[in-house]
């Protein structure tokens, strides 16, 4: 008895595919449906309208929201690639022990089991206008009057993002290091290479997968982002979903399910850009 | 260029270790905030120096009910980032697997996937709370709410899965296949181990996003609510300093729960690898004792017949493409030794793979000992393969390598380590049982291979390549050993390979093969002798080939005219030419005679003989290859043998003579019949 | 369309909502009074305030039944609080749990999963999003026996001294009564039938730091939030329907803008609005929007704001650390805003007379006297009193200076003896209220012209 190889296939994604359908599918189904409903006040009106989507189309914030949250994936994926990438690096080919890699990486992760909302509000004493970084600025004589851009600015969001999501790129760049032929990296000294040759002509081209996916978790999690934006902007900068959360909040269903359909397909187009520069699936297969 | 220190670390390391460094104190900046605030006095703003220390905010916590429920609530979030965990994992790794292959819907299932992790959060959860309403659910953080939560993780752990499986080789797999292993084995024994990295990765990452997700849970948690969640309500009522004092007492006792089971797995761990310890000197112990239970495992009826046979065996992987295999037929003698030669992308791999049963062939069938094993499984097929990378499980010793088909047919421990022990000193390396794969040379890795297919006593080894991955010197010895214990067990050998030396070198039936087809299969020595077409002749070497078109016909022979103008005289030996048309011939690279072309001395218009200038010569130690430059495109070498080489040495640039007898010329079929039937018996002279 | 108006749950008129509810009336017509009398007889604690006769004689199965019942009461942390829940578990016999939500998802849940909870614990202005959905129980004002003692602006829409309460945003008439049991329209006027049992009151003002400011007097209107003085030190709710009055009182303080209902803009005058106060942020006047209590008693202890919106138990917050925080009276008055519990339309038999139960032991005195230390009002305020000391009561209610110090409900000081509250009596705030929180009919003009602003 053989089973054929695509039926297999099936039985091993299916229960994955199943929980995705049922509990995102389906949702997802009823959200796009709303985004084509009118409605007054509170209610939602079942008629089928295009206006949901004209508004967004045809006000300058949604062009303004979009560009915010763009600006803010590119500088932190900029950021958090170069940082991942040179500490992934650090712990693959100059941490030899694996018990202290092992250590490094749950050293790592230990801030991550404390409550988001907590770490967000625990950078106001430290960035704030009378905060440890400006008091010690200041005790130092570096500067006469307390930095304001450091707390409730585009500076905050972006050092609580790139502290929130610097491991996402880590991990999955530490994981396509790791599989890297150190015979490689000597074949190259042998060659000549220098130490930064190496790294761009080496490593870097055979992380390329790990830098893929470390991307799509963070250009995703930044776009989805409200609540960080929210408080370390101060309530000065809005993103995407902030905006849409306060449709929410106000029970305007059918506009926030049009702006949601609209930024899913926005991000699932950046997505699939990213994997048209390198196709994960095909690395997987080899 | 002195940019090492004492230590041999080079400065990048300095640097870096800095830079780790300077990224944990980023980390650890806000928590450490959380902590020391959290002790701050009852007065004084979120400002630094602290106004005194106090425990007003764990009491405010504590005492009363301001601080919500942090206990139930806490518990609760433990208790669903666990189990989503577990579910990440469970799904991940089967989907992870599943998406090796490329099938109808694959896509759609992969991009659902990452659409779902784009979803705003809060959409999920509305989406899903109100269909629970919509089918009369009342909602629930352990049903509801732990579904919304899987929107994320899965997507994150299907990706974190895929970077991990693309390191996974799946030969481990088909190893354990060919070994016996039932899918359930296969999965628990080799696969999940392998993975185990990363699906401890997963889990933790599962964990992580689900014990502080919101956006999700806090439409879908029903009338109880998580940890994250209550914070977030808290946030309406208490001030920073006590929510530092959740941070803070949240930390300490994830530090403990985390730190208790890692404890207790690692005392597992090693309680366990203690005892797996004791058990293999206890085997070391009494070795000899050990071979009466050296009982193999039982086999299919016919077992002792190691006959193949492939009829019009097609096997295409694109439709619509050329295929891989095309219509081949095939018939080796139980107890040959077959090598299958031919250039990379030939269809010899998937030749063997199909006699595996790790390919499927698209139509034709596969027998062996006349039995139509089509459509079975590996191990139902009484076949073993030694995989061209050996496909060693990585995180077992030697002796479990060897004896885990004997594990996998539930042969208590003493009987199959005694059987690998056997057969570890068979391939001479009982002294390394202990040892892990990585830590032996590929010499040993290659040996340990052939003892674990031989374990389960096969009537068929299959080897692919088997000793691409070694030096000439291992290769030549491993050469002479692979014959040596294929006589020994009067087995039938499939041996893949693409250096002609090596196939003539041991196999009783060379099959030669181009482009899905094959182009000859016979004995070593009959090819050599008889190479059944240009294509042949070339590439088992040894053969210049002549072509030209036929001048006229006399005394069983052609006399043929070539590009350049020569007349070579080509027995027929019975084939049927006709004048005029165009053949090819092959000729005996060692029965050339050289001399040089004497000064004054006029070209002549010999039958079987070329003039040329010498191109290239090289010693080869018993005769010298001499390469004459004829004016084609064809190669044209003579192997002289250096006692009449060195009588009278030509040089490089030199004009010569090459002359032959017309009995070392064969006429070759000029244009290879696809398709036709070849039988290969082993020869008898071969041996 | 029919099919998916009952799959969103968004929009349902159930018929047999209305019929069950008439039936069960009925019912409770009948047997209602001896039920609850019974509970009474049977569980009803010593510290019970409103006795109802005793009644004995009953089988007990009803006690023994309500023991298994429990009612979940969701609301925001100011309001839905352990203890209150704990206390009425023991004077009643059954189980309160107490569920703190968001607001935000307090609504969604209400909408979306009705029968998730029992009790709902919303601001009053909030009523409007339940209009016509069916979720909420109407409340027949006869099986609430405090109502003749509740404060007249939930009864008559007057104050004490007589005058008509202000009519600009929800106040507590127009959201506070049903046309008819059914609970599908809201009614302007009083009716039989509440839309909730109103639980506690309370007037907003703007929150000052006195010693970053120059002085308590230093703020008298509301146009001070947006003076030039406190340019980047100042700081606004990110609630749209809250913080668009805020910044309303303030242009109109400053004759910047005349508003016909600053409760229920015009298009134009919510355009106007926000182009204004779009220029002042982009000058850098405010220096931070906040969307929690934490995040506004932040910025007030920290330093970085020393004028914004803010709620009472924010300025206690920070005054509890030590740092001089005022609730500051302003000459254009106060924004009012009151809280109720309403019983979910699913309840029926026991658990319905239990939910009335307790919408009964609610007003009856210990919630009030809890909360009053919390800084709000009840709108019963004679049972509160019982359960306050008269120090307490004089300082809370009276705005006499403290004869005691004063200490909050778990026993932690808040005010030093001699403090006076900020603003004064019940009366002298809630009496000054011109505007009410609100909901307005341009609802989703609103919040998209909200977002506009605080993107740009």
């Amino acid at each position: 008895m053989r089973i054929k190889p695509a039926l297999a296939s099936w039985l091993q994604i299916g229960p994955l595919a199943t929980v995705l359908t049922l509990f995102f599918g389906v949702p997802v189904v009823v959200v796009i449906v709303v985004s084509f409903f009118d409605f007054d006040h509170t209610d939602i009106v079942p008629t089928f309208i295009l206006d949901n989507y004209q508004e967004i189309f045809s006000s300058e914030t949604t062009g303004r929201l979009y560009l915010s949250s763009l600006k803010f994936a590119v500088i932190v994926w900029a950021i958090t690639l170069v940082i991942g990438f040179t500490l992934a690096n650090y712990l693959v080919f100059h941490v030899r022990s694996l018990l202290i890699k092992i250590g490094l990486f749950l050293l790592c992760s230990v801030p991550f089991w404390t409550s988001t909302i907590i770490r967000m509000i625990s950078w106001i004493p430290f960035l704030g206008r009378n905060g440890l970084f400006n008091t010690m600025l200041m005790n130092a004589g570096l500067i006469s009057q307390p930095l304001d851009f450091l707390l409730f600015s585009d500076f905050a969001v972006i050092v609580a993002y790139v502290h929130l999501f610097t491991l996402f790129m880590m991990v999955p760049i530490f994981n396509s290091m790791a599989r890297i032929d150190t015979r490689l990296i000597e074949a190259a000294k042998d060659a000549g290479a220098s130490r930064w040759t190496i790294l761009r002509e080496i490593v870097l081209p055979l992380c390329k997968s790990g830098i893929a996916l470390g991307s799509i978790f963070v250009v995703t999690q930044v776009m989805g982002d409200f609540f960080v934006v929210k408080v370390m902007s101060g309530g000065q900068s809005a993103s995407v979903v902030s905006a849409l959360q306060n449709e929410i909040a106000a029970l305007q269903y059918p506009p926030a399910a049009a702006s949601a359909v609209v930024l899913v397909i926005v991000v699932v187009m950046m997505v699939a850009g990213i994997l048209r520069v390198v196709d994960i699936r095909k690395e997987l297969a080899s | 260029m002195h940019n090492t220190i004492h230590n041999g670390r080079p400065w990048t390391f300095y640097a870096l270790t800095l830079a780790f460094l300077l990224f944990l104190a980023f980390l650890y900046g806000p928590m450490l905030v959380i902590y020391i605030l959290s002790f701050q006095g009852p007065e004084g703003g979120l400002t630094f120096p602290l106004r005194g220390v106090s425990t007003r905010w764990f009491h405010e916590l504590v005492a009363n009910g301001r601080g919500g429920d942090i206990v139930g609530t806490f518990t609760r979030s433990m208790e669903l980032a666990a189990a989503v965990a577990v579910i990440t994992v469970l799904m991940c790794v089967s989907a992870g697997l599943g998406f090796r292959r490329r099938f109808p819907g694959s896509g759609i299932v992969f991009y659902l996937a990452i659409a779902s992790l784009v979803m705003p959060g809060l959409f999920v959860g509305l989406g899903v709370s109100l269909i629970f309403q919509l089918l009369g659910w009342q909602t629930d953080w352990r049903e509801s709410g732990l579904g919304a939560q899987l929107t994320w993780t899965l997507p994150f752990g299907l990706l974190v899965m895929f970077a991990v499986i693309g390191r996974f080789n799946r030969s481990y797999e088909e190893a354990a296949l060919d070994l016996g292993a039932t899918a359930w084995q296969r999965t628990r024994e080799v696969t999940l181990p392998i993975l185990l990295p990363g699906i401890i990765g997963v889990a933790l990452f599962g964990f992580t996003l689900s014990y502080d997700e919101f956006a999700r849970t806090v439409l879908t948690a029903g009338s109880e609510n998580t940890l994250p969640l209550e914070i977030w309500a808290m946030t309406t009522n208490v001030t920073s300093p006590t929510l530092y004092a959740v941070g803070t007492v949240t930390t300490l006792v994830s530090f403990t729960v985390i730190g208790t089971a890692l404890g207790s797995i690692a005392l597992i761990q090693r309680r366990r690898s203690r005892h797996a310890a004791a058990s293999l000197e206890s085997v070391l112990a009494n070795p000899v004792q050990a071979t009466d239970h050296g009982r193999r495992p039982a086999m299919p009826a016919n077992a002792q017949n190691g006959s193949i046979e492939l009829v019009a065996v097609t096997k295409t992987y694109t439709p619509g493409a050329p295929p891989a295999v095309a219509g081949l037929d095939l018939k080796v003698a139980h107890g040959a030794y077959c090598c299958l030669l031919g250039p990379s992308g030939c269809g010899k791999t998937t030749i063997l793979r199909m006699i595996a049963g790790h390919e499927f062939p698209t139509s034709g069938d596969v027998l062996i000992g006349d039995r139509n094993v089509t459509g079975l499984a590996p191990v139902d097929r009484g076949t073993a393969m030694m995989f061209q990378s050996y496909a060693l499980f990585p995180h077992r010793s030697v002796i479990d390598n060897v004896a885990f088909a004997l594990k996998i047919r539930g042969i208590s421990k003493d009987a199959r380590n005694a059987t690998a022990r056997e057969l570890l000193e068979k391939v001479r390396l009982e002294a390394f049982a202990n040892r892990l794969p990585s830590e032996l040379s590929g010499g040993q890795q290659q040996r340990v291979a052939l003892a674990r297919a031989l374990i389960t006593n096969p009537r068929v080894l299959l080897l692919d390549e088997p000793l691409s991955a070694l030096d000439e010197y291992l290769r030549l010895r491993m050469r002479g050993e692979l014959r040596r214990i294929q006589r020994e067990l009067g087995i039938t050998f499939i041996h893949v390979t693409h250096t002609q030396l090596e196939a003539t070198a041991v196999a009783d039936v060379v099959v030669v093969m181009e482009q899905g087809r094959i182009e000859q299969a016979a004995s070593a020595r009959e090819i050599f002798l008889q190479p059944r077409n240009a294509y042949v002749a070339r590439f088992i070497g040894g053969q210049n080939v002549l072509s030209g078109s036929v001048e006229r016909l006399a005394d069983g022979r052609a006399v043929v005219q070539t590009g350049t103008g020569a007349r070579v005289e080509v027995p027929l030996a019975g084939m049927h030419v006709a004048p005029g048309g165009t053949v090819f011939a092959s000729l005996r690279r060692d029965r050339i005679a050289v001399r040089r072309l004497g000064t004054g001395e006029a070209r002549r218009e010999l039958h079987n003989s070329v003039t040329g200038e010498i191109h290239t010569i090289e010693n080869q130690g018993s005769y010298v290859k001499i390469t004459i430059d004829l004016g084609d495109s064809e190669e044209f070498v003579a192997n002289v043998p250096e006692e009449h080489y060195f009588m009278d040495p030509i040089d490089i640039g030199d004009r010569a003579v090459a002359t032959w007898s017309p009995g070392d010329v064969r006429l070759l079929e000029d244009r290879p019949s696809a398709g036709s039937a070849a039988m290969a018996q082993p020869s008898p002279i071969a041996a | 369309m029919c099919r998916y108006r009952k799959a969103t749950g968004l929009n349902w008129y159930r018929n047999e909502g209305v019929l069950g509810m008439t039936v069960g009336n009925a019912g409770n017509r009948v047997s209602g009074l001896s039920r609850r009398a019974l509970l009474k007889g049977t569980a009803a604690g010593a510290g019970t305030a409103i006795g109802f006769e005793a009644v004995t004689g009953f089988p007990t199965i009803w006690a023994q039944n309500v023991k298994d019942v429990t009612l979940i009461h969701i609301g925001g942390s100011y309001a839905c609080i352990k203890e209150i829940g704990d206390q009425a578990g023991k004077d009643l016999g059954f189980k309160v749990e107490m569920q703190v939500v968001d607001p935000a998802t307090q609504l969604s849940r209400a909408l979306t999963q009705p029968k998730s909870f029992d009790i709902n614990n919303i601001d009053n202005s909030s009523i409007v999003y339940m209009v016509g959905k069916g979720v909420l129980k109407a409340i027949p004002v006869k099986d609430y026996k405090l109502w003749d003692k509740t404060v007249p602006i939930f009864t008559t829409g007057k104050f004490p001294d007589g005058r008509p309460i202000p009519t600009q945003g929800l106040s507590p008439i127009k959201t506070g009564f049903w046309t008819g049991p059914d609970a599908k329209k809201l009614s302007d006027k009083p009716t039989d039938f509440l839309t909730m049992v109103p639980s506690l009151f309370n007037a907003d003002t703007l929150g000052i730091r006195p010693d970053l400011v120059g002085g308590r007097d230093k703020v008298t209107s509301w146009g001070d939030l947006i003076s030039p003085k406190y340019k980047g030190k100042a700081a606004l709710v990110d609630y749209a329907p809250v913080g668009i009055i805020d910044v309303a009182m303030a242009l109109e303080a400053t004759d910047q803008i005349k508003y016909v209902d600053k409760g229920n803009m015009t298009k134009a005058e919510i355009d106007k609005t926000i182009k204004l106060v779009q220029d002042l942020k982009k000058s850098g006047h405010f220096r931070a929007f906040w969307s929690n209590f934490d995040q506004s008693v932040n910025l007030m202890a920290s330093s970085e704001v020393v004028i914004q919106s803010m709620w009472s138990p924010a300025v206690t917050a920070v005054r509890s650390r030590g740092i001089d925080c005022y609730f500051a009276p302003l000459k254009e008055g106060y924004r009012g805003w009151s809280n109720g519990i309403a019983p979910m339309a699913h309840l029926d038999g026991l658990k319905l007379d239990c939910a009335m139960e307790y919408l009964n032991w609610f007003n009856s005195g210990w919630q009030g006297g809890f909360i009053a230390k919390q800084g709000y009002y009840t709108p019963v305020p004679e049972t509160a009193r019982k359960f306050m000391t008269p120090e307490e009561w004089d300082y809370w209610y009276e705005g006499k200076p403290a004869a005691v110090d004063i200490k909050d409900p778990y026993g932690n000081l808040m005010e030093k003896k001699g403090a006076v509250r900020d603003g004064g009596s019940l009366w002298e705030r809630e009496g000054h209220v011109t505007v009410w929180n609100t909901v307005m009919d341009e609802d989703r003009y609103l919040t998209r012209r909200w977002n506009d602003f605080i993107s740009a």
